[in-house]
């Protein structure tokens, strides 16, 4: 009685939790197995012709029918699409499935964030791969390919870009009688358009500009004049066009010409349903806010948009400008399968443009792009094709507020801790910079 | 070895019983607490690059403890973990204890009152974190309403805006979620004092004042001093409030202990130095418990 | 006034300052409640309006039809279900062990018991990230039952429960011949019915409001449970108050439900366990 009550218990237990670890693991796919039995599987499946599962983790997930032509061209691999949520944390998520080993062989990094994950040995190198197939970077993706590339090696294919743009109200515009921005302006005629705006909505409560809380955010435009690094590779934050972006974000957030940095924090403020709920006349946004008006569930809103080039930070800059920054696909050093995921990159890359451009956001395969690409970019969003143009022009002058440098993230890190108070008015600009050249410093002196 | 030859039948069968219905606990105990807090021990003196797999490990001796000492966002969470919990701790206590009083003796509809006070402590704290994070929010928000409409507070504070704020906003929602608990517990142990006392205080002509602080609350010593360690031990865990509504800031003005570690091994991922961290939380909390203890050998009954 | 008079006064006074008082406690709830009926318009308006001016069932609506939390309440109750029902088998044997049973090696057994209640839970997250990742069970809900099954506040208490039983009870049992797992089934296990809810709360509590393991454990939008979902929830709604009410409204019905069943053997087990650890 009593061993077959421990017994009894002990096999409820069991039951219970290996049901559980199956039903967990990859539900969707039909082809369940916890990953950790797959490796194991994949000898066994290719005997019997099984095809190896590769798992692939985004937070902007490719259209379903595409992932079905992947299998209808390679019937012996099944892609395992999980969708992971967008924010802060969606980069600490592919870490750790990225360093657990196996979990994942296809992976997104984005926005600089790259280069520390290529230089530790988390990503394989390519190489190998590249010359194989012959594949030309440069040919390919053009001005996209560093941000694949570390050390002379690429660890990375760049497939998905966002390109910042101004967008505007239009009906906002015309309502309050002033002249939608062109593309040649310059940051002067920026806060001076925001003003007029922020006038105007006063009484609704309509900023006249937006600028969001990211890491850098502030330093999109003058990210066309300074520099993060000095000559000899220390903290270069004091450099005057960083100060004047500073102060310049402080004075809009002071005014009340666009919604302060604090407040964005507390209430949690995002670019999309702010403004295309109408609560301000202008974002400073990626191309990435016409996948956003492409969703009308999400976000009916119910007025034009049209997109003006960044402004130049002042006179002596070229225009027109925007900022850019690229999302690599890359293989984990942990994967089991390694080929199958290079396979799945490469026609990713090459087959997935259109759908790229469909979902709204920036394919990175040059030969791809056509003028029918940039209808497709458009189709749904209700932006007129003439905006949408922007984001496909080759000769804008790019650049980046990402920090590509020596300890980068933690540059970008503290950067944010720092200025944070800044803006929220409890530091002066002094202290601020003050610290963050000491703290810079201190990191790159550790290396 | 004595003891094995006294054993009799039925103690060995009483034995055997013990261990097969400990097993279970015994092995997953170990498994998933006793061997992870030695590993936590050990790893907080090696750094570690988790992406080179169990080779990247390294000893490093005392130097992630000599980094910790200069480490800006260590020590601001360290001194926000004491500020909270000096200030949650005796908060929460005294509010559970005047009103589990209050509740035992004098009052009408106990149970529907109890209840009230209890559910926000049964509540998950990321939900109520997001309904306290709209309650202050700053501007038109409905408890800065009833300060400056009603109370006529001419400039209400920024909460969790302001970082002289932040923190007090936070310590004020945990007390509200907690305080429940403590009742409850508190309550409980009221409910179980011997009726003569009280009598004889009565006959004696004593007031409920008197009675409550000079009978009831020496008679409960040691149920109180369990609930203080438990607060103390608990208030050195919080994260879930901290990351759902500051993330730590403005500033380091929110940053505690437990969002350090996470901030360490999961964003930064050292993950030797997060264990670091984690050692130095425990030594707090050793030593707080200590001295607890030391007082409760000293005036309980 | 008599004696009883002014009691009964005294009585009626404290019964209103400690209602008002607990008014604090459900005053959250309630504007939590009364906001996800409002329109977004209505939210910030003063004085606070505790029933709303217009109604509004939207944003439930959006809730569950447009939204994942359909999906991050079946993990919640899958997830939370299985823990505590392996949680209540394993943590009453391991308490009936330590109350009723004499064993070599008990006393040493409890006291690390005891000794891990010192421990903060978070300090067990990086050594559980390496066994997790090590065992490709980053990323299942594996990673948040196995450790969730185990809880050690829950053996403690249970004991607390189970001594208060008299032994004589089950010693004319055993000199019966009946065995042990009879004796736990059949006699204790009925006898702290009122213990055992509370700790079926508590673990329940415990395993639904979960928030740091699913956060670093679950990296699927499919796989979140209600408290990681209800963040992301809320990032997806950004300002739109009345539906973050609403999710927040609904990640909680389920504890509160619960509360309300089991409230009555509260105050009765917490008084049984001592609950002096």
């Amino acid at each position: 009685m009593k061993k077959m009550t421990s017994i009894l218990m002990c096999l409820a237990l069991a039951a219970m939790t290996a049901g559980c670890g199956q039903s967990s693991d990859h539900k969707t796919t039909g082809a369940a197995d916890s990953s950790g039995a797959a490796a194991e599987n994949m000898a066994k499946g290719e005997e019997k012709g099984e095809p190896v599962v590769i798992n692939y983790y985004d937070w902007d997930i490719p259209d379903q029918k595409f992932i079905d032509e992947f299998h209808a061209a390679n019937p012996d691999i099944q892609v395992v699409v999980h969708s992971i949520p967008a924010n802060g944390e969606r980069l600490t998520k592919l870490d750790i499935l990225a360093m657990s080993g196996g979990d994942m062989d296809v992976m997104p990094i984005s926005d600089g964030d790259q280069f520390v994950r290529f230089e530790s040995g988390m990503m394989a190198p390519l190489d190998e791969f590249i010359e194989r197939d012959g594949l030309d970077m440069e040919a390919s993706f053009g001005k996209y390919a560093v941000w694949g590339q570390s050390g002379g090696s690429y660890y990375g294919i760049p497939f998905r870009a966002t390109q910042t743009g101004v967008y505007y109200n239009k009906d906002m515009f015309d309502e309050a009688k002033v002249p939608y921005p062109s593309d040649d302006w310059t940051l002067k005629e920026y806060i001076e358009t925001a003003r007029k705006m922020a006038e105007w909505g006063k009484d609704q409560g309509i900023y006249g500009t937006y600028t969001h809380t990211y890491a850098n955010e502030w330093a999109v435009v003058a990210a066309q004049k300074g520099q993060w690094y000095t000559e000899d590779n220390r903290c270069n934050i004091k450099d005057p066009a960083w100060q004047t972006a500073l102060e310049t974000r402080k004075m809009l957030d002071d005014e009340g010409t666009q919604m302060p940095y604090g407040q964005i924090v507390a209430v949690k403020a995002v670019i999309n349903s702010s403004f295309l709920g109408g609560k301000e006349a202008m974002v400073n946004a990626g191309s990435w806010l016409v996948r956003d008006m492409k969703n009308k569930d999400k976000f009916p809103f119910d007025f034009s948009v049209g997109v003006a080039c960044l402004p130049r930070f002042d006179e002596t800059v070229e225009g027109p400008c925007s900022n850019y920054s690229c999302s690599v696909l890359g293989i984990p050093e942990n994967s089991g399968h390694k080929e199958e995921a290079w396979r799945f990159i490469r026609f990713y890359v090459e087959k997935c443009s259109d759908y790229i451009a469909a979902s709204g956001n920036l394919p990175t395969y040059l030969p791809a792009y056509s003028e029918e690409m940039i209808d497709i970019f458009c189709e749904g969003s209700g932006l007129d094709v003439e905006y949408g143009r922007k984001f496909f022009d080759k000769e804008i002058n790019l650049t980046t507020n990402k920090i590509i440098g020596p300890c980068g993230a933690q540059y970008m890190q503290i950067g944010k801790e720092e200025i944070e108070q800044y803006f929220n008015g409890e530091k002066t600009l002094e202290e601020t910079l003050d610290n963050i050249e000491r703290r810079v410093n201190e990191e790159l002196a550790k290396q | 070895m004595k003891k094995r030859t006294k054993l009799n039948k039925m103690q060995l069968r009483e034995e055997r019983a013990g261990y097969g219905f400990l097993l279970l606990s015994l092995t997953g105990t170990t498994i998933f607490i006793v061997i992870p807090i030695l590993m936590s021990l050990l790893l907080g003196f090696t750094t570690w690059n988790p992406i080179k797999g169990l080779s990247g490990l390294e000893f490093v001796g005392l130097e992630n403890f000599r980094t910790m000492a200069g480490d800006e966002r260590v020590r601001a969470a360290l001194r926000n973990n004491l500020v909270y919990s000096l200030s949650y701790v005796p908060l929460t206590i005294a509010i559970a204890l005047v009103m589990a009083g209050l509740l035992n003796k004098f009052v009408f509809c106990k149970v529907p009152i109890r209840m009230m006070t209890f559910m926000p402590y049964i509540s998950s704290l990321v939900s109520v974190a997001t309904v306290w994070m709209v309650l202050l929010y700053p501007d038109n928000g409905p408890i800065n309403g009833i300060l400056s409409h009603v109370f006529g507070v001419a400039d209400p504070p920024k909460w969790f805006l302001s970082s002289k704020w932040a923190l007090k906003g936070i310590i004020m929602m945990s007390v509200w979620h907690d305080v429940g608990y403590y009742c409850i517990i508190l309550l409980a142990n009221m409910q179980g004092l011997s009726r003569e006392v009280y009598e004889s205080a009565a006959v004696d002509g004593a007031n409920a004042f008197q009675t409550f602080f000079r009978i009831t609350v020496p008679m409960l010593s040691s149920s109180l001093f369990f609930c203080i360690t438990l607060a103390t031990i608990n208030s050195f865990k919080i994260f879930d409030q901290v990351n759902i509504i500051t993330e730590g800031g403005p500033g380091f003005s929110t940053t505690v202990l437990v969002q350090s570690i996470y901030y360490y091994a999961f964003k930064e991922y050292k993950i030797g130095y997060g264990a670091a961290v984690a050692i130095l939380l425990f030594l707090v909390i050793f030593m707080f418990s200590t001295v607890l203890q030391k007082l409760e050998e000293k005036f309980t009954y | 006034m008599t004696y009883k008079n002014k009691r009964l006064a005294a009585r009626i006074v404290t019964t209103v300052i400690v209602g008002a008082m607990s008014l604090v406690f459900v005053f959250p709830f309630l504007w939590m409640i009364s906001t996800s009926f409002k329109y977004e318009i209505d939210v910030m308006e003063f004085p606070v309006r505790l029933i709303p001016k217009n109604w509004n069932f939207q944003n439930y609506v959006t809730v569950f039809a447009k939204s994942d939390f359909p999906g991050y309440y079946l993990n919640s109750i899958k997830v939370t279900s299985i823990t505590i029902l392996g949680e209540l088998c394993i943590t009453t044997m391991a308490a009936y062990a330590f109350a009723r049973l004499n064993f070599r090696g008990k006393k040493f057994l409890l006291t690390m018991y005891l000794s891990t209640m010192m421990i903060p839970g978070p300090v067990l997250l990086l050594p559980k990230y390496i066994y997790f990742s090590q065992l490709h069970l980053t990323n299942t809900h594996l990673a948040l039952i196995l450790p969730g099954l185990f809880s050690v506040f829950g053996v403690l208490l249970m004991r607390q429960v189970f001594m208060q039983v008299p032994f004589e009870y089950t010693e004319a049992a055993y000199i019966d011949g009946a065995s042990h797992p009879a004796i736990f089934l059949r006699l204790i296990l009925p006898l702290a019915k009122p213990g055992l809810m509370t700790v079926l709360l508590l673990a329940f509590t415990w395993s639904w409001n979960d928030y740091i393991n699913p956060l670093v454990f679950l990296s699927s939008d499919k796989l979140f449970t209600i408290t990681v979902g209800l963040q992301r929830f809320q990032e997806d709604a950004s300002t739109n108050y009345a539906l973050i009410m609403a999710g927040a409204t609904v990640s909680l019905i389920p504890l509160i439900l619960l509360f309300l069943f089991t409230q009555k053997y509260f105050i009765e087990s917490f008084a049984s366990a001592g609950v002096k650890g």
